[in-house]
C-alpha cells in the first residue's frame, strides 16, 4: 500500500477512536398490532357492470354442453380484506329433478357443471358440485381477491342429462332451475 | 614481607583491571530499566431491554383513542449494558399486514389524526402529560430518557397511547378502514452511551 495512504488511514482511525463509544448504540422495539373490522362483501356483475343474477340458456337438448363466455361473470371485492372465493351448486328442479353430478359425468337425470377462470389455461374447466369448494385455477392456485376493488372473471359450462325418452329427447316444455352460490370468506 | 605485595601479583592485578575496563559500560546497561506501557479500554456494552415488547390492542374503531394498561407504567426499560445511556424514541407508519405496500396509516407529526393518519404518544411514569412520538426519518429519534443508569434500580417505565384514523368508508352505518384485518407498527427506542 502506498505509504501516504497508510498514514492517512491511520490518522482517520486515530481520529475516530475517541468517538467510538459515543457511536455505539442499541435499538429495542415495541410492536403494536391492532385488529380492524373486516368488511366481507363481493358483487357479481356482467360485462356491462350490471348485477349478474341469471343465466338464461333457453331451450336445451340432452347430453349437450352449453358455455358462457370465459369473462361472463366478474367477481369484485367490495369489502376491505383479502377473501378467498368459494363455489357450490345444487340439483336442478322443476317438473322433476336433475341431480348435480359429483363426477363430471352426466347420466339420465344427472347434469354436470363447471367453471373456467378467465385467462387461465384454455379449456381448463373445474367441476362444481354440491360441496362448497374453494375456486382454483388449473394449476391449483386458490382464487383470492386482495383488498377492495380486486376482481376475477369466470365463465360456466353446463352439460345436460341424457335423454328421458326413447326417442332421444327430454320431456318437452319443462323449465328447470338451479342455483350456483359464490361466497367469500376472509383468507 | 608483611605489608609488601609481590611485584608479580601487582602486575597480574593491573592486567585484570585493564582487561575489565572496556566491559564496564556494558555491565552498566544490563542493570538499566526499560518500561513498556500497556493501555487497554474496557468494551462498551449498550443494551436496552424493554418489557413487554408488544402491545396487541385488539379490535379498534375509527377515530378512537387507546391507551396501554397501566397507562404510565406499562413498559419497563432497563439498561442491561455497562454504561449510562441516553435514549431516543421514534415511531413508524402502520402497515396492513395482508399487503403492506397496498395500505398504511401514516404516523402524524401532530396531535391531529386524519384520513389514513394516526397519532402515537407516550406517557412516562413521572409525567402528567403525553409526549408525541414521531417518525424522525433522518435521525435516531427524539430524546426520550437521558442518563439512564445501569440495572434494575434505574429502570424507567412508560405507557403508550394510539389514536386511530377516521374511517375510510361507511357501510350500513358502520365505519371501516380499507385495510380490514390487522395493522402493525413499531416504536424504536435506541440507547447511546452518555
Amino acid at each position: 500500500m502506498n505509504k501516504r495512504v497508510v498514514i492517512i488511514v491511520l490518522a482517520i482511525l486515530l481520529a475516530l477512536a475517541p468517538c467510538l463509544s459515543v457511536l455505539a448504540a442499541d435499538n429495542s422495539t415495541v410492536t403494536i398490532t391492532v385488529a380492524t373490522n373486516k368488511d366481507i362483501d363481493i358483487t357479481l356483475q356482467d360485462k356491462e357492470g350490471q348485477p349478474l343474477t341469471d343465466w338464461d340458456i333457453g331451450d336445451v337438448e340432452p347430453n349437450i354442453g352449453y358455455l358462457t363466455n370465459p369473462t361472463w361473470c366478474t367477481i369484485t371485492n367490495e369489502g376491505n380484506c383479502v377473501v378467498e372465493i368459494r363455489i357450490k351448486g345444487e340439483d336442478a328442479t322443476g317438473a322433476y329433478t336433475w341431480k348435480l353430478s359429483s363426477t363430471e359425468n352426466n347420466g339420465k337425470g344427472v347434469y354436470a357443471l363447471w367453471y373456467h377462470i378467465a385467462y387461465d389455461s384454455a379449456d381448463s374447466y373445474t367441476s362444481i358440485t354440491t360441496i362448497d369448494t374453494q375456486m382454483r385455477k388449473a394449476n391449483g392456485d386458490a382464487i383470492q381477491l386482495i383488498g377492495n376493488g380486486d376482481q376475477k372473471q369466470f365463465g360456466l359450462k353446463l352439460l345436460t342429462p341424457l335423454a328421458d325418452t326413447s326417442t332421444g329427447h327430454f320431456w318437452g316444455g319443462r323449465e328447470m332451475k338451479t342455483t350456483i352460490t359464490i361466497s367469500a370468506v376472509a383468507a | 614481607m608483611a605489608g609488601k605485595m609481590s611485584p608479580r601479583i601487582v602486575s597480574i592485578a593491573l592486567a585484570v583491571i585493564l582487561v575489565l575496563i572496556p566491559s564496564l559500560p556494558t555491565l552498566a546497561q544490563e542493570s538499566d530499566g526499560e518500561t513498556i506501557t500497556i493501555t487497554m479500554t474496557t468494551k462498551t456494552v449498550i443494551e436496552i431491554e424493554l418489557n413487554p415488547t408488544s402491545w396487541e390492542i385488539g379490535q379498534v374503531n375509527p377515530d378512537t383513542e387507546y391507551e396501554t394498561n397501566p397507562a404510565q407504567t406499562w413498559c419497563t426499560m432497563t439498561n442491561k449494558g455497562n454504561c449510562t445511556v441516553n435514549t431516543y424514541i421514534k415511531g413508524d407508519d402502520a402497515v396492513w399486514t395482508e399487503s403492506p405496500s397496498a395500505y398504511k396509516w401514516t404516523l402524524s407529526n401532530s396531535w391531529s389524526n386524519g384520513m389514513q393518519e394516526y397519532v402515537l404518544a407516550y406517557l412516562d411514569q413521572y409525567s402528567s402529560s403525553y409526549v408525541l412520538i414521531t417518525k424522525d426519518e433522518s435521525g435516531g429519534g427524539a430524546e426520550f430518557y437521558s442518563g439512564l443508569g445501569i440495572g434494575e434500580e434505574n429502570q424507567k417505565k412508560f405507557g403508550l397511547k394510539l389514536l386511530t384514523p377516521p374511517s375510510d368508508y361507511t357501510k350500513g352505518g358502520v365505519g371501516y378502514f380499507s385495510g380490514g384485518g390487522e395493522m402493525e407498527t413499531t416504536i424504536t427506542i435506541s440507547g447511546v452511551a452518555a
